[in-house]
């Protein structure tokens, strides 16, 4: 059996390869994780309180689902400027995380390192208008501003704490983030314009994607258009028809998760249906999270803009559901649009100030949980303790576990549609890299 | 003059350091003007295989703490290829949070190569600890931090790339440094080798909250009342690893009203950072009786994963006095 390895990978948060074997006339294509990330090692042992911050290295956004499940483990409820600040993080996260996937998208075009004068030059071979991954570093950096004013850091936020945040903004900061909020919302309207008419339209380069689709089914808190916390978690099948619901709580029980010998990245899946293994077909079981996951469910959005391109995208490829890779970056446009809008509205400081900004927990209890759409899809964190707040066992769904079987299927996909064409190994390594971007 | 070429590479990490190369926002699409990056899997998808065509890079910027023996081979093959090797980050400079898996002796179900299974897709066999960039190679600067702050990556370029660049940006850079670094910057040299790219004493020089040295009778944890104030969190009982924590995030967590954790490593004049805050802590207690004593130090929880949050792998003294035999 012949075997091509593409390694490494361009834009995994975990270092990762695809190792093609020509099996026949069909090739087979495993997505593989080559280093283990072990959070279980790293949180269990430490005090409860510690872990939004040591869980924050799955991404940021867990920081803010782990604050929340603190909530849940000491029985307290945040004021309402708390879970103002919490939110304006989170749709701060959306909108940097989504356009720092579509700069990604645009140095698979342009070399990242090219100065916009020389990018000029070569735009005849580029398809990415030449100022435009300069516009967004610029709004990915404003964002990371705002980040930091809410959670103290972009990267690796410290904010969100059991029963709250931990202080108030000063004052200076509410007109920081009014500014802030007044030049992404245009920046993320730009860059949806020029991206639809550059790469998403009926002939430009990423229409071809419309064809890379698994159809699986697809997971998202309730109501996944609306808010991104919610009370139940619902499933939808490939069809858009309702699987199964069930509350945040019983998440743990609901969704296992399946290890393979060949990658360190375990797979999630549905427990009723039970570990049904890859395969192309519509395997009952397997689900995917995510910006079309949420969409999925069909439903306008609440702000303007991003419903405006929600009609578009309707319009240009269909009614939802969608599963192609097109699709998920079309999605990331439109979520990053509802995070600037969101943000607008988030940032003002009447939503921001109050009386408290903590409820200070009086007992504690010996499990907390919580899930939360984060930009990449639906997270989820169980913690037990012991007596003294020590954690003793935890169960922590992420988006690289959730969406691991989706994206070993996406790869498998974009393998045997090179079967006609014989792309380059470059061009195949090209593939792979753009058609997991979005998931 | 030629340009000096960059490699960038992360081993077992969350990729905060790599994006942190990134965040110097305006500059990125400027970085060529001073350099070539000729090898970053994550951003440019190099192949390793390219890694040996490469006859010699100016200077490699490692992430990452190692836990495979790919990772492992990585960072020997690129030490060998590079003229500066940089430890971008808490994960390559001390060992980081991955490191905190070296308390559990048992890690879990992780997989490993199964010869029994489809010898195509083999994993990188995972070592039995996890160990800091300078535990495996000789580096020559640390740029800590979980992740280092925007401006001391800016800095970092600046220096070891030994390039000047506009002088705003190389005062913005130098400004934040100690005066070693700063004037070797202000030079266009590169600074002495081991420097770290933070401050040299300890995060409380630079924390903004005021200390009253008074004395406290309890310890408070994180989730449980303690002043908003600007008093320092210490004083107020709370486990703060600033006293034993090398400063340049400007206090970045304390200043938010959250404990330093120790993220930039240990100060050069700390010995070892958890005996150095038993030592500041111990100093605090409002306790002369050894019942009282007692009953302070049965409030402190996991002190190891407290202490050495950021560095086990490197910097706790007894866990190396073990190893050493």
């Amino acid at each position: 059996m012949q075997t091509v390895t593409i390694d490494p990978l361009r834009w995994q948060a975990a270092p990762s390869r695809v190792i093609l074997a020509a099996n026949g006339s069909k090739p087979a294509a495993r997505l593989q994780v080559t280093a283990p990330r072990d959070v279980a090692g790293m949180a269990r042992g430490r005090p409860v309180e510690e872990l939004p911050r040591i869980l924050a290295i799955l991404g940021a956004a867990h920081h803010l689902v782990g604050a929340q499940a603190l909530d849940q483990l000491f029985g307290v409820e945040p004021p309402p400027p708390a879970v103002n600040m919490r939110r304006a993080l989170l749709e701060t996260l959306f909108f940097s995380e989504h356009l720092q996937k579509i700069y990604f998208l645009l140095t698979a075009w342009e070399h990242p390192f090219r100065e916009l004068r020389q990018a000029g030059r070569g735009a005849a071979v580029s398809p990415v208008p030449g100022a435009l991954p300069d516009e967004i570093m610029h709004a990915l950096a404003l964002a990371q501003e705002g980040a930091a004013i809410l959670g103290g850091r972009s990267a690796h936020p410290l904010t969100a704490i059991a029963g709250g945040v931990s202080r108030y903004l000063k004052e200076d900061a509410y007109l920081r983030l009014a500014d802030i909020a007044e030049q992404c919302l245009p920046a993320a309207r730009r860059a949806a314009d020029a991206l639809r008419t550059a790469l998403l339209s009926a002939g430009r380069p990423l229409a071809a994607w419309r064809e890379i689709a698994v159809p699986l089914a697809h997971a998202a808190l309730a109501p996944p258009s609306g808010d991104v916390t919610g009370g139940a978690v619902v499933v939808r099948n490939a069809g858009g028809e309702t699987r199964a619901q069930f509350a945040v709580e019983e998440i743990g029980s609901k969704i296992s998760v399946h290890r393979e010998p060949w990658t360190h990245q375990p797979f999630a899946y549905l427990q009723a249906d039970g570990w049904p293994g890859l395969s192309s077909g519509q395997p009952q079981g397997l689900f995917f999270v995510g910006p079309l996951a949420r969409l999925n469910d069909g439903q306008p959005l609440r702000t303007p803009a991003a419903e405006e391109e929600r009609q578009r995208m309707v319009a240009e490829i269909g009614p939802f559901p969608h599963y192609s890779v097109a699709a998920a970056f079309w999605a990331l446009l439109i979520e990053a649009l509802q995070a600037a809008e969101r943000m607008a509205d988030l940032y003002q400081k009447q939503n921001l100030i109050g009386p408290s900004i903590r409820s200070v927990p009086a007992q504690m209890g010996s499990l907390g949980t919580a899930a939360l759409e984060s930009p990449e899809g639906l997270i989820f964190h169980e913690y037990r303790v012991d007596r003294d707040g020590i954690v003793t066992e935890l169960k922590v769904l992420d988006t690289a576990t959730a969406n691991n079987a989706l994206r070993c299927l996406v790869a498998q996909r974009i393998a045997e549609s090179g079967i006609v064409r014989h792309p380059t190994r470059q061009e195949t390594k090209s593939r792979m890299e753009i058609g997991l971007l979005p998931f | 003059m030629p340009k000096k070429t960059i490699a960038v590479h992360t081993a077992t990490g969350c990729r905060s350091c790599e994006l942190a190369l990134l965040d110097i926002h305006y500059q990125v699409q400027r970085l060529n003007r001073v350099a070539d990056i000729v090898y970053w899997p994550y951003l440019l998808g190099s192949p390793h295989d390219d890694l040996a065509r490469i006859e010699a890079i100016d200077v490699c910027f490692f992430a990452g703490a190692v836990r495979t023996a790919d990772e492992r081979r990585m960072a020997e093959q690129l030490r060998a290829k590079s003229r500066v090797m940089v430890a971008l980050g808490a994960c390559a400079g001390f060992g980081g949070m991955p490191g905190l898996a070296n308390l559990v002796k048992e890690t879990g179900p992780l997989p490993s190569a199964d010869p029994s299974a489809d010898t195509t897709a083999e994993l990188p066999a995972v070592e039995p600890q996890v160990s800091g960039l300078t535990q495996v190679v000789t580096v020559d600067y640390v740029v800590p931090g979980c992740p280092p702050t925007q401006s001391l990556v800016w800095s970092a370029l600046q220096g070891v790339l030994g390039e000047g660049g506009a002088q705003a940006h190389l005062a913005y850079a130098a400004g934040r440094l100690p005066k070693k670094i700063a004037q070797a910057m202000a030079s266009g040299v590169q600074p002495p080798r081991g420097t770290v790219f933070a401050g040299e004493k300890a995060v409380c020089a630079s924390c903004s909250r005021v200390k009253e040295q008074k004395r406290f009778e309890s310890v408070k944890r994180p989730y449980q009342a303690y002043e908003s104030t600007g008093r320092c969190l210490l004083e107020q009982g709370l486990v703060c690893s600033g006293i034993a924590t090398r400063e340049g995030c400007g206090g970045l967590c304390t200043g938010v009203g959250i404990p330093c954790r120790g993220c930039f490593g240990k100060p050069e004049a700390v010995y070892d950072p958890g005996a150095k805050m038993v030592a500041a802590i111990s100093s605090t207690f409002d306790a002369e009786k050894p019942q009282k004593i007692d009953a302070v130090v049965d409030q402190f929880l996991d002190l190891a994963g407290t202490f050495y949050r950021y560095t086990l792998p490197t910097q706790c003294a007894l866990l190396n006095i073990q190893e050493k035999g």
